[in-house]
């Protein structure tokens, strides 16, 4: 074998190594065929792996990336993550100077948001007995199964879903940070149903406590409700569920109860969803940091002109060489831009839109949905998954005026100081059409600024339908949501209070 | 030229309707102009022997890191990022039309200068026939963006052009071939 036969071979030994890295195979959404497009899902990712060794996963999705790190014992790596259910998504896997990239494999059918089909979580300690009492019918209720074990510890893994639901569940059987994860999932609005001994809000570290109970009759099964921020969990017991002759009845029951706000029918309008809404509002990012040179420019520039115009002839005189004056320019302007990496930059500015979610109570758990705007300079977005921190969930959308842009989810956040509320109710702002409304807030009506009436305006256009209830209110926030490095400047924030039909 | 554009420029000499000011925007219209000129200013004197092989090698080195140190020096005005992420793709569309030129340059004088013609076309096309494609056959000509650098700055692509870089290999390439193996006597 020649040389070069030999070198091919290695090279291509080596591309086969790296493809294998990635079980393509076995590597899965956890809700196939089942998930909801444009949110993330549960994906179980299967590699082969360097024993002892840490891998890092991140999922590049437009300008976000999620990065999760795991240590592998042996030769199997497993790792289930959220991984957007989109298009333009890529999975990429480093294991020492090993770099592999993996595109998952879509699900085949689409959980669409609908008010009549919600799409649910089903824990249990027997997935088989779960399938049989929450069969999946489409046009009825979509379910994904799972074991209590299996239970998610980030809420990221069930933004997808409309509601969990927990079967025979106690203390024992959940992983820790069930808490946590039912206590963001519903501060972001979704619904939870335990039945079983797990007592939601009891012994939990750093969450805020549940409202008090409200006691509710489904069928034949008497339950208490919950309310947690603009979410709701419903508890009962497991042994009058199981003896209950509608088990699937009550459990969907307690779930529309809490999508239709308490109604009898469905609201009008589209379902709601964490997807990334077809229409944003409208964003008028604020001008750009602008930085001042210091005593270092000015030296910078003058030395390098200086040094291109001297060095040639200097070169000339020296050698008769014609590369010798390049070679001296290049080297020269390598130290002139080396050096010039000495000054120091503006921080880039996040624009923020804030629209802030909390229950009926005072002081209750507050979530975030902020529209944000970031620098030009600011090119991805990278969360760490491990981090212990507030575990957000920004969302690349089109970009705002050549800037990159994101809708960011952030569950239990801080709380917003607002204005005077005014009550949506029947299309009408405290019996003011919802339209003229808008405009009015938008020319700093009614308290708001003009960006906080803009804001308003889109989540009316988006919410004002039948059945739809709220209190609306201008708000200041802290802070806001933005990509690592950067200094937030919040631009207007609204606060929005979902009520129920029948007030409870 | 660089330094003299980006001082207007940071004095405020651009039109309100260009957006540029103290800011990013200033680092990224200097970086639009830096891949601007590549094609324009290159020397590339005719002739087929090493000497000028290597004298056109070492003027495109020098362009690039002297292009680059201007861009650079004007990064006060944006986080560095900006300037740095954009290294790669400036020096494949220097590295590419400098071989492209120097292929030219074994010819004669009227070759580079319509090299340098069809190179500026080259680069500067394509998004029209991508505005034309889209307007008129509902067809996306997005894959020419490969061999416009400015496309693919105005899309964020700022790392290794590859397809450049490999044109300008092969360009290198065939100008070393042509320069160092002797013409054979007429």
């Amino acid at each position: 074998m020649t040389r070069a036969a030999a070198w091919l071979v290695l090279v291509a030994l080596a591309c086969g190594a790296r493809a294998q890295a990635i079980d393509a195979e076995a590597s899965r959404f956890l809700g196939e065929p089942w998930a909801r497009p444009g949110t993330c899902a549960p994906y179980r990712l299967h590699w082969d792996a360097v024993p002892g060794a840490t891998a890092r996963i991140e999922v590049h999705w437009g300008h976000t990336v999620l990065a999760h790190e795991v240590a592998t014992p042996d030769r199997r790596g497993v790792a289930v993550l959220p991984v957007p259910v989109a298009e333009d998504v890529k999975l990429v896997l480093y294991q020492g100077e090993t770099i592999t990239e993996h595109r998952p494999r879509l699900p085949s059918r689409a959980a669409a948001a609908s008010h009549a089909q919600p799409y649910v979580a089903v824990f249990a300690g027997d997935p088989l007995y779960a399938r049989a009492v929450l069969p999946t019918e489409p046009g009825s209720l979509v379910a994904d199964y799972f074991d209590l074990a299996d239970f998610f510890t980030d809420w990221r893994l069930a933004d997808g879903y409309d509601a969990l639901v927990l079967l025979h569940a106690d203390e024992s059987r959940l992983p820790p940070g069930a808490q946590r994860t039912i206590a963001e999932f519903c501060s972001l609005g979704g619904a939870v149903f335990v039945a079983g001994s797990f007592r939601f809000g009891e012994q939990a570290q750093g969450i805020p406590a549940p409202g008090d109970p409200v006691p509710a009759q489904l069928r034949d099964v008497t339950l208490q409700r919950f309310e947690f921020g603009a979410g709701a969990v419903y508890r009962c017991e497991w042994e009058v569920l199981r003896r209950s002759r509608s088990a699937r009845a009550v459990v969907k029951d307690a779930i529309m109860d809490h999508l239709w706000a308490g109604a009898a029918t469905a609201p009008g309008g589209p379902a709601p969803s964490r997807a990334v809404p077809a229409t944003a509002p409208w964003l008028e990012p604020g001008p750009l940091a602008d930085g001042a040179p210091g005593a270092l420019f000015w030296v910078l520039a003058c030395a390098l002109v200086a040094g291109c115009a001297v060095l040639p002839l200097v070169a000339r005189r020296l050698s008769p060489h014609l590369w010798l004056a390049p070679v001296m320019v290049a080297g020269f302007a390598g130290v002139i831009g080396a050096l010039s990496l000495l000054q120091t930059g503006p921080a880039p500015l996040a624009d923020g839109w804030i629209v802030a979610r909390t229950g009926p109570r005072h002081n209750g758990p507050v979530s975030v949905s902020a529209w944000v705007v970031a620098d030009p300079a600011v090119s991805t977005w990278v969360v760490n998954l491990d981090a212990p921190g507030p575990r957000l969930l920004p969302r690349p959308v089109a970009d705002v005026a050549g800037r990159p842009a994101w809708l960011a989810d952030l569950p239990l956040a801080s709380p917003v100081t607002g204005g005077q509320a005014a009550r949506l109710d029947g299309g009408r702002v405290d019996g003011v059409n919802f339209r003229d409304f808008a405009l009015a807030a938008r020319n700093e009506g009614y308290g708001y600024t003009r960006q906080q009436g803009r804001l308003l305006e889109w989540w009316l256009e988006a919410n004002a339908w039948r059945g739809r209830s709220a209190l609306l209110m201008p708000a200041q926030a802290a802070g806001g949501l933005t990509p690592p490095g950067c200094a937030p400047r919040v631009q207007g924030a609204i606060a929005i209070t979902p009520l129920r039909g029948d007030n409870k | 030229m660089i330094l003299a554009a980006g001082a207007w420029l940071w004095g405020g000499g651009a039109p309100d309707g260009w957006g540029v000011g103290r800011n990013t925007r200033l680092v990224e219209a200097l970086l639009y102009l830096e891949l601007a000129l590549a094609p324009l200013v290159l020397p590339a004197r005719p002739g087929r022997d090493g000497r000028t092989l290597l004298a056109h090698a070492c003027a495109t080195l020098a362009c690039w890191a002297a292009a680059g140190a201007a861009v650079l020096v004007f990064s006060f005005a944006a986080s560095q990022p900006v300037a740095l992420h954009a290294r790669g793709l400036s020096l494949c569309a220097w590295g590419a039309w400098g071989g492209v030129l120097a292929l030219a340059a074994t010819g004669t004088r009227q070759t580079v200068h319509a090299t340098r013609v069809l190179v500026v076309a080259v680069s500067a096309l394509p998004p029209l026939f991508h505005y034309f494609g889209l307007e008129y056959a509902s067809a996306s000509q997005r894959h020419l963006a490969a061999v416009s650098p400015h496309w693919l700055l105005a899309t964020g692509d700022t790392g290794m052009a590859w397809w450049l870089a490999c044109g300008g290999a092969v360009c290198w390439a065939g100008a070393a071939a042509c320069s160092l193996w002797p013409r054979r006597p007429a």
